[in-house]
């Protein structure tokens, strides 16, 4: 359970990429990796926590889960349907998890400054 | 309204200190293994044996939510064990670590274990700038673990079976575990062992003599 830990980095980053204004962040957009060890679900209630704890009420939170992805050593880069499925070409496991491990901060929506 | 789009990890403050970790180990020569399993799996147990068999100078940093009880158990193997108690945190994170390592003669050591916090889920995730991730598995949680945890094993360079001792009492297929085991991360170096009767560790040394900073890669 490091959700809350995570939910508070992100938050860090999101109200440092509109210059401190936290007023202005609209939204935030985050990629889960499904082999990240973090819950989407528990990720959104914790995100919602410290938005709320930090006076952000306005700001919404966009989870979207992204999925592994496996490089095999025939060259081919392929989204395993799970951790131990094998290489769709040539049908082997020499292949290394590539993506879908990180939890990432994909953009951030900020509402202009007036005037 | 406008979209600033970032590409940044959730957990770089993380990373950054445990890359710090990494290139400081690599300074003084410090080859760091990050064991990860549940409570009870044997992680200690499994260090102890090493403190007291394997010819290498090393120390480790053993984490648990509460109690120094098994960096007091290293410590009586005659190790330099630091205990770092998380008081409910469920995995060790980078700079906890740094924090210790200040404090530590790096000099004098070859290899660092770090014993996490026991968990199969958390720890898997958090970078401590060690050199390979362990997993300690042992025959009574039984054979389906590997499944149950990816992220852990897609992460894992070395498996542990601990008490394999138990296998005649147990419904456990170890075959399984170590088809599953490659399956998840190719190449991944398996040991079973039965760490209270110290058997099976012969395999694990020849791997750390094979890792220790000047030998060769495995």
């Amino acid at each position: 359970m490091h959700e809350l830990a995570l939910s508070e980095s992100i938050v860090h980053t999101a109200v440092r990429a509109c210059g401190g204004d936290k007023a202005r962040v609209v939204a935030v957009g985050i990629d889960v990796g499904v082999l990240s060890a973090v819950a989407p679900a528990t990720l959104e209630f914790c995100m919602r926590l410290v938005l709320d704890e930090s006076g952000m009420t306005h700001t919404q939170v966009r989870i979207s889960e992204t999925p592994a992805v496996a490089r095999c050593e025939c060259g081919l880069d392929f989204e395993p349907g799970d951790a131990f499925a094998p290489c769709p070409q040539c049908g082997g496991f020499e292949r290394e998890i590539v993506g879908g491990m990180d939890v990432t901060v994909r953009y951030v929506e900020v509402e202009d400054e007036e005037g | 309204m406008r979209k600033v789009d970032l590409v940044e990890s959730a957990r770089r403050s993380n990373d950054t200190v445990a890359q710090r970790n990494r290139d400081l180990f690599a300074r003084h020569g410090v080859y760091v293994v990050n064991i990860i399993g549940s409570p009870g799996c044997g992680k200690t147990a499994i260090l102890e044996q090493t403190a007291r068999h394997f010819d290498g100078s090393f120390a480790a940093i053993i984490g648990d939510v509460k109690t120094a009880l098994d960096a007091e158990r290293l410590a009586d193997c005659g190790i330099d064990a630091r205990p770092i108690e998380t008081g409910g945190s469920c995995h060790l994170n980078a700079a906890q670590i740094a924090s210790v390592i200040a404090q530590m003669d790096l000099d004098a050591i070859d290899f660092l274990f770090i014993e996490n916090v026991g968990n199969l889920v958390c720890p898997s995730a958090l970078d401590l700038g060690e050199n390979v991730k362990a997993a300690v598995l042992s025959v009574p949680e039984g054979d389906e673990k590997v499944r149950k945890y990816p992220a852990l094993f897609v992460r894992a360079d070395v498996l542990f079976i601990n008490k394999i001792d138990l296998i005649e009492h147990c419904p456990y297929d170890v075959e399984r575990v170590r088809a599953d085991a490659q399956k998840a991360r190719s190449g991944v170096s398996i040991f079973e062992t039965s760490a209270t009767r110290g058997e099976g560790f012969e395999p694990w040394f020849e791997f750390l003599r094979s890792v220790r900073p000047g030998g060769t890669a495995p």
